[in-house]
């Protein structure tokens, strides 16, 4: 672009930007400032951070409201009560309160100057912003509830059969708990929608309600700014977030406007995770990195981005406190960045991916996880069960433990002893294959399935049995795996373990991989 | 039921919201940088690997000419790769056609401390120090160089550069910890433990917890660590790393023989949890740090060997290598 083209560029992106901000602050005008004006919803409401006691319920209004929570056993019979003194109420930059409430994220004015001159839709926070977070407490567990907000009187959203949650069972209850995983999905585009349809069309066919949703990075391209994280992800998963609590993990799109170290951007605005081990878990001081608490399942979600990776940082030390700790039947982690992977990303070749290999997985392993699930490589991979892979390049030869297929229906389940055991082996599930484009670009040794379709995970783990399940974007169940904990396992790591064939990949087209319409 | 605000804010940490912090292995304004550079090489899609967004990169130079700002972003793939010669080719580059360009020389910076160049890191700094103006650039630049004052045995001058950086980085666990570690060296121990407390009133964290209660058993405080210890001790599924915190603190009180029996079950349940195959180096450490404390000394050198072998960090066998000395 010449230098006339770009000034006019920047003149038009400048003008954009003002537009947005006037836009928004004649709503606020209309919200606070005309008389009867009513403030509107913007966002959710949504759930976060569920104990087998409490919940967060949260949501955002255009212009200040009263924020007042309901919530009941029965729909129709909402008869608690948490009013705005029990509520954090969160603003927007603009927004001055008396009680100098926290701030949602402003980006640098220079930096927000930067993405008008290159036509991107400004990064911060919308003016006037009111971002309410209650936490329902005193909840029994494993009981579902019914909800309903409002400003004052007047109700903004619930009270109906579809805002409902059910709390956690109790830790070391063993009720079975269903999760979906969904990765690098925040496209807005048609295969995010269609990857929603079928996984919620599939649990819906099973009767079998999602408890959690595990989101491995990449909800909202391109920069997770505030609008993408609205537009990309709460707009697609509404009707999912109202009544399930999605449990995050941050990818390194989100990484351009959040950082880690800070906890300061859209995605910590986004979301509420523990930070005093207040669902499980040693404390981690950082909603970065965190762990919780279902049932018999100890989660751990890491931050593999923009923080220090290494066996001295601040989260593998937090790492080895939290699975010294860790009493459970089952131990599953999630992060972005695969430690294994041959999709759109290289784990032969890229730090991140080979740190998170080489530091962190070790500290995983010597504990006992089960499973391990990640996206950022635009594909869909799942391992044999393994152990001890830490080399690069990663190679088979003695790492893999059961070279099976992990179909109960097939080859049969993986096996493991009873409760965690170190070394016993894990799966490794790559599910960057929620929305973005796809591409392969080989076949690592210790996988079992590559699918290079868009889809999700399912996984049940009901008692001893663990199932995972990946459903693609025509609702067609394309891998089945399964780990069965019973008894005393010896792992026996195979010499020559059969290896899927060689990929090579074609030529790369001009401008990427292709796929999708979304340009992801 | 009051609910208190789930985060500190950005005001609240003391920092403007354009704050942002050290990175490890390189810097935060690097990572600014890739959002920006994403959003100036557009033919670059979003989700590409560094070796496509290398070529994206490429392809915008041959058209347009290069930038400081396009340089910058490419050697941060590079370093996303390990390539830090080639990064550091790049740096140099932006350097050239921007001398002031302040995420090249913070970059560069820590390239060359990377590649042992260290009067050239040295030199980057002291330009970026004296061009920096925000306070993440500062706290960047001051760790950098602690890192190389720790490099070339100044641990005096990396305790005062780690300071400096703490001091415009309030709240970073991962900067808590390495002041803790610079002071322990340096015999520090009251400052030490003043500086955790305060860093656990920043940002709280288990780590920061069992970090003090490691600052407390090398200043002497035994008691005091052991009744911290105990009820970690109660919590815990694997137990060894606080066994062997406890062992110290009843070494330290005269319990040689509680000290002995703790020590042994601490490496009875690392010997289970040590893969033959590619094991932990921290737990390598720990198993050699109890074998050091009950006087096996061979089987604790041998220990050392092998986390050494396996490219053990400094830090995580310093406290072994300071009981086999």
């Amino acid at each position: 672009m010449n230098r006339v083209n770009r000034s006019c560029a920047a003149a038009a992106c400048a003008v954009f930007a003002a537009l947005f901000f006037i836009s928004a602050g004649a709503k606020a005008l209309a919200a606070d400032g005309a008389p009867g004006a009513e403030a509107a919803l913007t966002r959710g409401p949504f759930l976060q951070l569920a104990t087998p006691e409490s919940i967060f319920i949260v949501w955002r209004t255009d212009g200040a409201s009263k924020p007042v929570v309901r919530y009941g056993e029965k729909a129709d019979k909402l008869d608690h009560v948490l009013e705005a003194s029990g509520i954090t109420t969160r603003v927007s930059e603009d927004v001055q309160t008396a009680d100098s409430s926290p701030k949602l994220y402003k980006m640098p004015d220079e930096l927000e100057q930067k993405r008008a001159e290159r036509k991107r839709a400004p990064a911060s926070t919308p003016p006037h912003s009111y971002q309410y977070e209650s936490k329902v407490s005193g909840l029994i567990p494993y009981t579902t509830y019914y909800y309903a907000v409002y400003d004052g009187g007047r109700k903004l959203a619930g009270g109906e059969e579809a805002f409902h949650f059910r709390t956690l069972p109790a830790k070391g209850d063993s009720k079975p708990l269903r999760f979906w995983v969904v990765g690098d999905s925040g496209t807005g585009g048609p295969a995010q929608k269609s990857v929603r349809d079928s996984a919620i069309a599939r649990v819906e066919a099973d009767k079998h309600p999602l408890d959690m949703y595990l989101h491995v990075g990449d909800m909202a391209y391109t920069d997770g700014t505030d609008t993408e994280f609205q537009k990309t992800f709460f707009d697609i998963y509404q009707s999912t977030l109202r009544n399930t609590v999605c449990w995050p993990a941050i990818g390194n799109h989100e990484g351009a406007t959040s950082h880690g170290s800070t906890g300061i951007g859209p995605y910590f605005d986004a979301y509420v995770v523990p930070t005093k081990g207040e669902a499980g878990g040693v404390a981690s001081g950082t909603e970065a990195y965190y762990s919780f608490d279902a049932g018999k399942i100890h989660f751990i979600a890491l931050d593999s981005h923009d923080l220090n990776r290494k066996p001295t940082g601040a989260m593998a030390q937090w790492l080895k406190a939290d699975l010294e700790k860790a009493k459970a039947d089952w131990l599953i982690a999630f992060w972005h960045h695969p430690p294994y992977s041959k999709g759109s990303h290289d784990s032969d070749k890229e730090g991140q991916l080979i740190e998170m290999r080489t530091h962190i997985l070790p500290i995983l392993e010597a504990a006992g996880v089960d499973l391990v699930l990640t996206g950022h490589s635009h594909i869909y991979e799942r391992s044999m069960l393994m152990d001890g892979a830490y080399e690069t390049p990663t190679v088979a030869k003695d790492k893999i433990l059961d070279d099976r297929d992990g179909d109960p229906t097939g080859e049969g389940a993986y096996r493991k002893s009873a409760g965690l055991n170190p070394h016993e082996g894990d799966v490794q599930v790559v599910a960057g294959n929620g929305g973005g484009s796809m591409n392969r670009r080989g076949t690592m040794p210790v996988m079992k399935k590559v699918i290079v379709e868009f889809g999700s995970v399912i996984v049940d783990v009901d008692g001893n049995t663990l199932k995972g399940i990946m459903v693609n974007k025509e609702g067609v169940q394309r891998d089945l795996f399964s780990i069965v904990k019973e008894g005393k396992v010896t792992p026996k790591r195979m010499e020559n373990p059969r290896e899927l064939e060689p990929f090579t990949p074609p030529a790369r087209p001009a401008g990427g991989g292709g796929g999708d319409d979304s340009g992801f | 039921m009051i609910v208190g605000s789930k985060r500190l804010s950005a005001d609240e940490f003391g920092l403007s919201h354009a704050k942002v912090r050290r990175r490890e292995g390189g810097t935060i304004i690097a990572a600014v940088l890739i959002g920006l550079a994403a959003c100036m090489a557009r033919n670059v899609r979003a989700h590409d690997s560094p070796i496509h967004v290398i070529e994206a990169i490429n392809e915008r130079v041959a058209k347009e000419g290069a930038t400081a700002a396009l340089l910058t972003q490419r050697a941060t793939e590079y370093r996303a790769m390990g390539e830090e010669t080639q990064a550091a080719k790049d740096l140099n580059a932006a350097l050239a056609l921007d001398s002031n360009f302040i995420p090249a020389l913070c970059s560069l910076g820590r390239v060359n401390l990377s590649l042992g160049k260290r009067d050239e890191a040295a030199e980057c700094v002291a330009k970026g120090l004296a061009l920096a103006k925000a306070d993440y650039q500062k706290a960047e630049l001051y760790m950098t160089r602690s890192e190389l004052r720790e490099a070339a045995r100044d641990m005096q001058g990396a305790l005062e550069d780690c300071l400096h950086s703490v001091s415009f980085d309030r709240g970073d666990v991962d900067a808590a910890l390495r002041l803790s570690r610079l002071q322990a060296r340096l015999g520090l121990g009251k400052e030490r433990i003043e500086s955790l407390e305060r860093a656990l009133v920043d940002s709280g964290g288990g780590v920061l917890e069992i970090e003090l209660i490691e600052a407390m058993i090398d200043a002497g405080r035994f008691a005091a660590a052991l009744e911290k210890i105990e009820p970690q001790l109660r919590d815990s599924r694997f137990q060894a790393s606080w066994l062997i915190r406890r062992a110290r603190a009843k070494q330290g009180l005269g319990d040689k023989e509680g000290a002995t029996h703790d020590l042994q079950a601490a490496i009875q349940e690392l010997d289970t949890r040590i893969s033959t195959l590619n094991p932990d180096v921290t737990l390598i450490a720990d198993r050699g740090l109890a074998n050091a404390l009950l006087g096996n000394i061979e089987k604790a050198k041998s220990d050392l060997v092998l986390a050494k072998s396996l490219r053990a960090d400094g830090w995580v066998t310093e406290r072994l290598e300071g009981v086999l000395r």
